[in-house]
């Protein structure tokens, strides 16, 4: 009986009680719901556009590298295009640490010498002995006549042998690089002195390619002492068949089409987001982003 | 009434309270997530700044360091990678305050230089940033331009010459000093005297040798003696080593120990290259034109630039070039010595005048390292400029 009276007492929910209370609740629900699609967009698009940036931070960082250290002039961008760019790049600094040529009479000079660089290398690793077809490269500084600059110059070789048995003249380590010389100018007593700087390089082309997955990528190829690498995408994926643009540029600032004549380049990236994101609207897309600079070559012949 | 009413609302049980606690924490947890984001995106966007002013720095240091060249102390040094062969850079601010740089100058060869230079963002040194900050290496491979002076005889002349019968001996032959070890051999010999007029040196009976013993330049004039390539006198002069007012001087190397002590009478030793002054090869210079400087004696090498007269009154020994835009003579006792070369603008080597003996021999090698160390630092012609590893 008190049971009873305690179960009359009671009141419940009414029916609009309820879907009052349902219609709410779904507003609220709707409502967080589309707050953290909204904030998950938000975050991912955020993240797709820090991958992009990072990227176009990357090929900032290492083109430009690669190319202020070219010699136009003097042959070090073998082919090049607007989405590709074939070049010698730097990546050893040696000394030479014997007497490399030997004392000849004036004349053209082509041929294969050996010669002796210190160990550990200054900077970069150590050449390597050529795998029967790709060789490292050498350039190897010919001072010629000491009291005039106008026949200094850079003889370039490729290393078609390499040994780590022959020490330098003061006996500390050497490594010894037989070296088929391509001298452009006659040969001088003494031309290649004793502590004469060697620079290696390697052969490497940048170049936006089509994978399989449809993407654009920037790939790099290399070619040296160890064989041909590549091309391996590096950088990407890119924005389509646009996604790399060089312009070369000559002293005067005019485009030009002759490697030889290029003074500057100008680089412009343009990145695309590994995912689709949403964008504002409702349309759902790639998040793009571009970096552009303008590469002054660092190395040209300044006489 | 009142606690009926609390009753019943300790009783109801809504969802509103956890619905809102439950999406602030997803939405916090969003923000914080874009925050991260964000963050992320700002520091790599700083770092990368910091790097652009790291290569600034360096290369602005690289260039610092070429502006600033210190001939005497750099030339001079032994070849890399031997004790001596490089001189460190100190950790020096940058004029804008943006960071420091420093790093080392090693003497490849003779006049080949490797500066290695790496830079620090100023934000970095603060401990600003995260990690280790930025930092840039570079290098510069720059050669050191021999002064370019045009010698073709071991004397040339502005004015007639009369040796007289003195023992006075002009030698074109190339000749290695005794005791300077890695010279070349003996090169080409070149003339004896070198004059603007036959007849410009008169009675050497026999004293004057060379390839020719006189070599007549009819278009000699003042730039033979005042410029060299693109190098004037008065630039050489006024960054001379030494300034000196005429005078009465006998040089000699003064050293502490195996330290080769700088003074205006320190000309190096040429006679003792291996010793503590043997790298000192200073460029001295006599102002005050009309004036007379007279050498009682000494021993000196590289550069002496002497805007007066000059007399020779002992016996003194100079391995290097002369360069003497007034007169030049001897008196009783005077014998001087030269390897090298001598340029004499404004010849009076008459007979009454030269009492004592004279040696002058054309040296290669004696003028080259003279040349190597007074000369200035160029930019390689190409391929100079190195990103390090």
């Amino acid at each position: 009986m008190q049971l009873l009276s305690r179960a009359a007492g009671r009141r419940g929910y009414t029916m609009v009680e309820l879907m009052i209370a349902l219609i709410m609740a779904s507003v609220l629900c709707f409502a967080v719901l589309k707050i953290f699609m909204t904030t998950q967009r938000f975050s991912d698009a955020l993240a797709q556009k820090v991958d992009v940036q990072q990227n176009l931070r990357a090929a900032m960082a290492i083109l430009p590298s690669d190319l202020r250290q070219l010699d136009a002039a003097d042959g070090d961008i073998k082919a090049m295009s607007a989405t590709s760019i074939t070049i010698r790049a730097m990546r050893q600094v040696g000394v030479v640490c014997t007497v490399p040529i030997p004392a000849l009479p004036a004349g053209p000079f082509p041929g294969v010498k050996t010669i002796v660089v210190r160990r550990p290398l200054y900077s970069g690793s150590l050449f390597q002995a050529p795998n029967g077809v790709n060789y490292d490269s050498v350039f190897v500084w010919n001072e010629g006549n000491s009291a005039i600059r106008t026949d200094d110059g850079w003889w370039p070789g490729r290393v078609t042998l390499v040994s780590s048995a022959v020490n330098c003249l003061d006996g500390s380590p050497g490594q010894q690089l037989t070296v088929s010389v391509n001298a452009p100018v006659p040969n001088l007593a003494g031309g290649v002195p004793l502590g004469a700087p060697v620079r290696g390089f390697e052969t490497v082309t940048y170049s936006l390619i089509q994978a399989a997955d449809t993407r654009w990528y920037l790939n790099i190829t290399t070619n040296n002492g160890s064989g041909t690498t590549g091309p391996t995408p590096m950088i990407g994926p890119l924005a389509g068949g646009t996604g790399v643009a060089f312009t070369y540029f000559n002293s005067a600032g005019a485009v030009t089409a002759v490697p030889a004549q290029v003074a500057q380049i100008g680089l412009v990236i343009r990145g695309q987001s590994l995912r689709q994101v949403h964008l504002p609207g409702p349309m759902v897309g790639f998040k793009a982003e571009s970096l552009a600079t303008t590469i002054t070559l660092r190395n040209n012949p300044r006489f | 009434m009142l606690g009926r009413g609390a009753v019943r609302l300790r009783n109801e049980h809504g969802m509103a309270l956890a619905t809102v606690i439950i999406s602030l924490v997803v939405i916090g947890a969003l923000v914080a997530a874009a925050l991260m984001v964000g963050i992320q995106e700002q520091r790599m966007s700083e770092s990368t700044r910091w790097l652009r002013k790291s290569s600034g720095l360096t290369e602005g240091g690289v260039n610092e360091v070429l502006r600033a060249w210190d001939a005497q102390n750099t030339n001079g040094m032994t070849l890399y990678p031997t004790a001596g062969s490089t001189m460190a850079v100190a950790q020096t601010a940058s004029p804008s305050g943006t960071g420091v740089y420093g790093g080392t100058v090693a003497k490849l060869t003779d006049q080949i230089y490797l500066l290695d230079m790496t830079g620090r963002d100023s934000s970095t040194l603060n401990g600003r940033n995260r990690g280790d900050g930025a930092r840039q290496r570079l290098g510069l491979i720059t050669r050191v331009l021999p002064l370019p002076v045009d010698v073709q005889a071991a004397m040339t002349i502005g004015a007639p010459v009369n040796f007289g019968g003195g023992n006075v001996f002009v030698q074109g032959t190339d000749h290695v000093p005794a005791g300077w070890a890695n010279c070349p051999a003996a090169g080409t010999p070149l003339a004896g005297v070198r004059a603007k007029n036959a007849g410009d040196a008169n009675n050497s009976q026999g004293q004057m040798t060379g390839t020719p013993p006189v070599l007549i330049t009819p278009t000699m004039d003042s730039t033979t003696f005042m410029q060299y390539g693109t190098t004037a006198y008065n630039a050489l002069a006024a960054a001379a080593t030494i300034q000196l007012n005429p005078g009465s001087y006998a040089p000699a190397p003064a050293f502490v120990g195996a330290v080769c002590t700088p003074g205006n009478t320190n000309w190096g030793s040429p006679l003792a290259p291996n010793g503590p002054c043997g790298k000192r090869y200073p460029v001295v210079h006599v102002n005050n034109f009309g004036g007379t400087t007279t050498l009682t004696g000494g021993n000196g090498q590289g550069v002496l630039l002497v805007d007066g007269d000059l007399v020779i009154s002992g016996a003194f020994t100079y391995y290097g070039l002369i360069i003497v835009r007034g007169k030049m003579s001897t008196t009783a006792g005077g014998s001087p010595t030269v390897y090298g070369a001598l340029m004499v603008q404004s010849m009076n080597f008459a007979t009454t005048a030269f009492a004592g003996d004279a040696n002058i021999y054309y040296s290669a090698c004696a003028l080259q390292r003279t040349r190597d160390a007074v000369g200035s630092p160029t930019l390689l012609r190409s391929r100079g400029w190195v990103e390090l590893l």
